[in-house]
């Protein structure tokens, strides 16, 4: 089922949550909104499960015109941050309760048990259905939550920050394994998430949003290699910021230039990851003074002042003799200018 | 050896001030609270056995029961879906004046009961606002059933929402948009999602009402008009027995209500057990595991 938002608009009493954001989500598409907390992406979640109604524009499930369904009728597939299960029903019983509502295609009950089992063991829940929500763990009852909302045959699947109630170990495993269940059941899926790695690693397209609306879309790779904005090469992950002016289309810093087409002359700020530093040693560069070193198992954190005053963190091989004091030049594998 | 421990104790932990405190407690609840029991029950079969059957099969004081069991049967129905209907507006839905509407159910927590009789008897009364309609179209609501109810309905009406109210804040709106995302109906929603997680919770709501509605006299005192065999509660009965001196039937009578209010301590406590009320509410609202939403 391919969605559109075209126009949509939230207002929560004066706080403006979604600001003119559109958006189309191709059938079968994995997608996420990725955001700071307040950038929106929970409310477009809910105006697209039917659980709030835009102010403004509208919404689409293909050709149909969705805006006004109101969440009971609209076949959404809903999975709750706090997963909302049950908590007086066993696993079985959450899973089947979509099943037994009248709105649901007629079932035996005998059918209902089968479909039961079936989604118990496409979530790897096997035997557990007997259990209660309080009798298991917290990544088995957000595979109890997903299986739920499977059961209903939804058109589309929304999640709202699926993982992030989970501890580290249990997230990575779970989201290679909604990954899995996506490329099986081919459903097109929405999830909401703060946390950029989640985001990269599970979604076909990233959409990031900042204060109600879509600063940057694209693909993992689009988006971290070609970020848009300041924002969001800040919030993709760790960023040093060196003041700097264009000139000529190239900004400068020490010896080192950074093409920035279609930038006016003027101020500007480079933009460099840790993992795009390398250490020049004597050869041209932005001369740095070593202040301190980190030993780490694969490499050696290195903190080093730079002329300005402010410090750049970067990795070197465990085998570079850096050391505190040390005095030499650093160069930029990779960096993105933006007007300051 | 001894003196390290006692250095070591805690603030208050010395056996005098420990053993004293208890020794006052327990002084003081036997007199002011286990005492006066004790009597009821000694002063209600002070004339025998058959004198107490006696005094409770009186058709005055089997009137009595009767109204007061009435004034339950319609009050507490009434408070109980009145405040299921309150929590659930009140922690469901946002609209203004939200937090006035939580203020004015508990108005009749902290107003005084007989306050509360006397503006009946101004809005009912027959110099009341609509004292002549009532009488032109013969509605009797004071001095009979309907005002007696009406006054008990008012002093218990926070009964049941405030023990509802908390709960359901805390459970949040999860667990109904998740059912009516499943293509549940209201009803649906309401009955096999969110009655079951407020039941213990309802039904101490519905106990302590009860319990309410069968003790209360100040209010009922001033609409009832005493009417001795006809508009007397329980309550108001015992009082009337004991100011003409019968002591054995008002005791006997008291017994009656005693006897309910011990039901009503041991449902309560059996609840509390279960998760309910106060003490439980922790418990009841950590297995269902859902912090306050972020509002991202």
């Amino acid at each position: 089922m391919k969605i559109r938002l075209d126009h949509v608009v939230k207002t929560f009493q004066t706080f403006r949550a979604v600001h003119d954001v559109s958006l189309d989500i191709e059938s079968g598409e994995l997608v996420a909104l990725l955001g700071p907390s307040g950038s929106g992406k929970t409310t477009i979640l809910r105006m697209v499960a039917g659980l709030e109604f835009p102010d403004g524009g509208r919404i689409f499930f293909g050709d149909q015109d969705a805006t006004e369904i109101p969440v009971r009728e609209r076949g959404v597939g809903f999975v709750f941050q706090h997963y909302a299960l049950f908590p007086h029903m066993t696993v079985a019983d959450n899973i089947a309760f979509g099943m037994r509502t009248r709105r649901a295609r007629k079932r035996t009950p005998a059918e209902i048990e089968a479909r039961v089992n079936e989604l118990l063991r496409l979530v790897q829940l096997d035997g557990l259905g007997d259990r209660f929500p309080a009798q298991i763990s917290g990544g088995q009852r957000q595979r109890v939550a997903l299986a739920r909302a499977l059961a209903v045959d939804p058109r589309v699947l929304l999640l709202d920050e699926p993982f992030g109630a989970l501890d580290a170990n249990v997230r990575r495993d779970l989201r290679l394994w909604l990954k899995e269940i996506h490329g099986q059941l081919g459903i097109t899926t929405l999830f909401v998430t703060h946390d950029q790695e989640e985001a990269l690693d599970l979604a076909d397209r990233v959409v990031i949003l900042n204060q109600g609306k879509i600063v940057q879309q694209g693909s993992a790779a689009d988006v971290t290699r070609n970020p848009n904005s300041a924002f969001v090469m800040r919030f993709l992950g760790d960023t040093h910021v060196i003041r700097s002016s264009v000139e000529d289309g190239k900004a400068r810093a020490g010896s080192i230039t950074v093409p920035a087409p279609g930038l006016a002359n003027g101020p500007a700020e480079i933009y460099v990851r840790p993992s795009d530093i390398a250490w020049a040693g004597t050869e041209a560069g932005l001369p740095v003074t070593v202040t301190r070193v980190i030993d780490r198992p694969g490499s050696r954190r290195v903190f080093a002042r730079m002329e300005s005053g402010d410090v750049v963190e970067f990795d070197v091989a465990p085998e570079n003799p850096l050391a505190a004091g040390d005095r030499g030049a650093i160069r930029f594998l990779r960096a993105q200018v933006f007007a300051a | 050896m001894h003196t390290a421990a006692r250095t070591n104790a805690r603030v208050g932990d010395s056996p005098l001030l420990k053993w004293s405190l208890i020794g006052v407690v327990l002084v003081i609840s036997a007199l002011i609270i286990f005492a006066p029991l004790v009597v009821i029950a000694v002063q209600a079969f002070s004339l025998g056995v058959e004198a107490y059957a006696a005094a409770i099969m009186h058709p005055d004081t089997r009137s009595a029961i009767m109204m007061t069991v009435a004034t339950a049967l319609i009050a507490v129905p009434v408070n109980t879906l009145f405040g299921i209907a309150a929590a659930w507006a009140i922690t469901k839905f946002d609209f203004p004046g939200r937090s006035a509407l939580l203020i004015v159910i508990e108005i009749p927590y902290s107003i005084s009961p007989i306050v509360a009789g006397v503006a009946y008897l101004f809005v009912y009364g027959l110099q009341g606002l609509f004292g002549e309609f009532l009488q032109d179209h013969g509605i009797k609501i004071l001095f009979a059933l309907p005002g007696i109810v009406l006054a008990s309905m008012f002093v218990t009406a926070p009964f049941v929402a405030r023990e509802l109210i908390p709960l359901m804040q805390a459970q949040g709106r999860d667990l109904e948009e998740a059912a009516t995302s499943l293509g549940a109906s209201g009803w649906r929603t309401f009955f096999s999602v969110t009655l079951p997680n407020i039941k213990w919770a309802l039904l101490y709501g519905v106990i302590l009402c009860n319990a309410r509605v069968m003790g209360e006299f100040g209010a009922v005192s001033v609409v009832s008009g005493h009417i001795r065999g006809e508009t007397n509660t329980l309550p108001l009965h015992i009082e009337l027995l004991y100011h003409d001196y019968q002591t054995a039937g008002a005791f006997a009578a008291a017994s009656i209500l005693t006897v309910i209010a011990v039901i009503t301590i041991i449902a309560k406590v059996l609840l509390e057990r279960q998760g309910a009320g106060r003490r439980g509410r922790k418990a009841a609202t950590d297995q269902s595991d859902i912090p306050t939403r972020a509002s991202a």
